[in-house]
């Protein structure tokens, strides 16, 4: 009987959750994330004279090196409580991610701590990723682009 | 059969606190005894800093009493890690029998029951009850790494980082626990892990009715009702419940996650949680408050959420219980 009426008032109290301003946060955080990228991408190419290739591969060690420190300096988790999806998508949100277990497990030793658990978290975007690559490259294979 | 139990002859004799520096910061700083400005409490990592929290309280009783560690006949504690860590780490020390206790959040009314319960009839006897939470390690155990770059819910609530512990005796004082009721497993059928206060709703309610329905005290002789750790969103749910009921439990219900911090200035979303929350409010604010005679009679129900991560995982709801105590200042 209870149950009943506390579901009911459950369902009538959801509390706003700020969808609509989450959205635009993340779209812009996520939007300025890749601004930086493109700018980097450009003083390597232009500046740096670095190959297309080389350039895409600098810009992103040098994101997830940022993410990282940032991570280390115990600044990225506040960030990202405000930026949301913005730096959660990017290549930010897996850096953070890798870091952050890493960190976690500091305290139990090299072994079973940072290296068991490092990749806690972000395991599952490599297990998915390989996978899907494999995947991919199959019907690649036979479709024969 | 009927659930309260009477305890005779139970008083609080001294109680101590120390919290972390969010805590300090909050609106309760004076009724704490000490605190550390660091998360780490001066320690290598979250787990030890949560003992260096109940060995700083419990230094602090002992000076207060003046007595030595084997002045108490048994402690009773608890905390949020796996296998009770911190207490049992901390409990190694004080070379007294030792009794374990969980129950999520709701570990400080449980732990108060249970000794109470060894304590009734004993004369000239002395027990240890003490609570730790701390929010480092509540994270890494029940949630994601600390620095995981997640965005939080609303409705999510911030483990406290603080340690209580509370000296009970045979020997007359002002203030008195005189009955207790041990709640039942509610199951609310609620899944959000991000939402507990909400799940924990049911059965705070549960043990609030069975308490007012079988107790010899009356609804209007106890001055106010404290639940745990309900947060904003599970504390108006529990008062719109209740409110056919009691008209006026809009005045007569708090909850101690929303006392002890200052949600519009602190960074705590839906509130406080943890066994450190309903422990540290009570020390810090609730009992001076009896002492003061500000309250005469206040029922403590702190909340548990019973959850276990993998279960959690496995699409399993969150069980949640809810004990509680009647305090009284009989002088």
């Amino acid at each position: 009987m209870s149950i009943y009426r506390f579901q009911q008032i459950n369902k009538h109290q959801k509390q706003n959750a700020h969808k609509i301003r989450n959205s635009i946060l993340a779209f812009v955080s996520g939007g300025i994330i890749g601004l930086v990228g493109q700018l980097l991408y450009v003083i390597y190419t232009d500046v740096l004279r670095l190959s297309m290739n080389d350039a895409n591969g600098w810009m992103i060690i040098t994101i997830i090196f940022i993410t990282a420190l940032l991570t280390g300096f115990g600044v990225f988790d506040k960030i990202a409580q405000f930026c949301g999806a913005g730096t959660f998508i990017p290549i930010t949100g897996f850096a953070n991610a890798l870091v952050a277990s890493a960190m976690e497990g500091r305290t139990e030793g090299p072994i079973y701590g940072i290296g068991a658990n490092m990749f806690k978290l972000a395991g599952s975007v490599i297990t998915y990723g390989i996978s899907f690559a494999i995947l991919i490259a199959i019907v690649r294979f036979w479709v024969g682009i | 059969m009927n659930k309260i139990r009477m305890f005779h002859q139970v008083y609080l004799q001294d109680s101590t606190c120390v919290v972390g520096p969010l805590e300090y910061a909050g609106p309760l700083q004076k009724g704490y005894d000490d605190f550390f400005d660091d998360f780490y409490c001066d320690c290598k990592n979250f787990e030890h800093a949560e003992v260096a929290l109940l060995q700083k309280a419990y230094a602090i009783l002992l000076n207060k009493l003046q007595v030595d560690t084997p002045y108490f006949a048994f402690a009773c504690g608890g905390d949020l890690q796996n296998q009770l860590g911190a207490s049992h780490y901390f409990a190694r020390s004080l070379h007294i029998p030792f009794i374990g206790v969980y129950a999520a959040c709701a570990n400080s009314t449980l732990a108060l029951h249970q000794a109470a319960t060894y304590l009734s009839d004993c004369q000239n006897q002395h027990a240890l009850v003490f609570t730790s939470s701390h929010y480092g390690s509540a994270e890494k155990q029940f949630r994601f790494p600390n620095e995981y770059g997640i965005q939080k819910k609303e409705t999510v609530t911030m483990t406290v980082t603080g340690a209580g512990c509370i000296a009970l005796t045979n020997k007359p004082q002002p203030v008195q626990i005189t009955q207790g009721i041990l709640g039942e497993i509610v199951d609310a059928f609620l899944k959000d892990a991000n939402d507990m206060g909400s799940a924990m709703v049911m059965a705070a309610y549960t043990t609030i009715q069975q308490f007012l329905h079988e107790s010899t005290i009356s609804y209007a002789e106890i001055d106010h009702i404290f639940t745990g750790d309900l947060s904003s969103k599970g504390l108006s749910i529990l008062k719109e419940l209740l409110q056919k009921e009691y008209p006026d439990i809009d005045q007569k219900l708090s909850d101690c996650g929303l006392l002890i911090y200052d949600r519009k200035k602190q960074p705590v979303f839906a509130g406080g949680s943890g066994c450190g929350c309903s422990m540290c409010t009570l020390i810090a604010d609730l009992l001076p408050k009896l002492h003061q005679k500000v309250y005469r009679k206040i029922l403590l129900v702190a909340t548990g959420a019973l959850l276990n991560p993998i279960m959690i995982q496995q699409k399993e709801t969150i069980p949640c219980i809810a004990h509680g105590i009647l305090l009284e200042n009989t002088q």
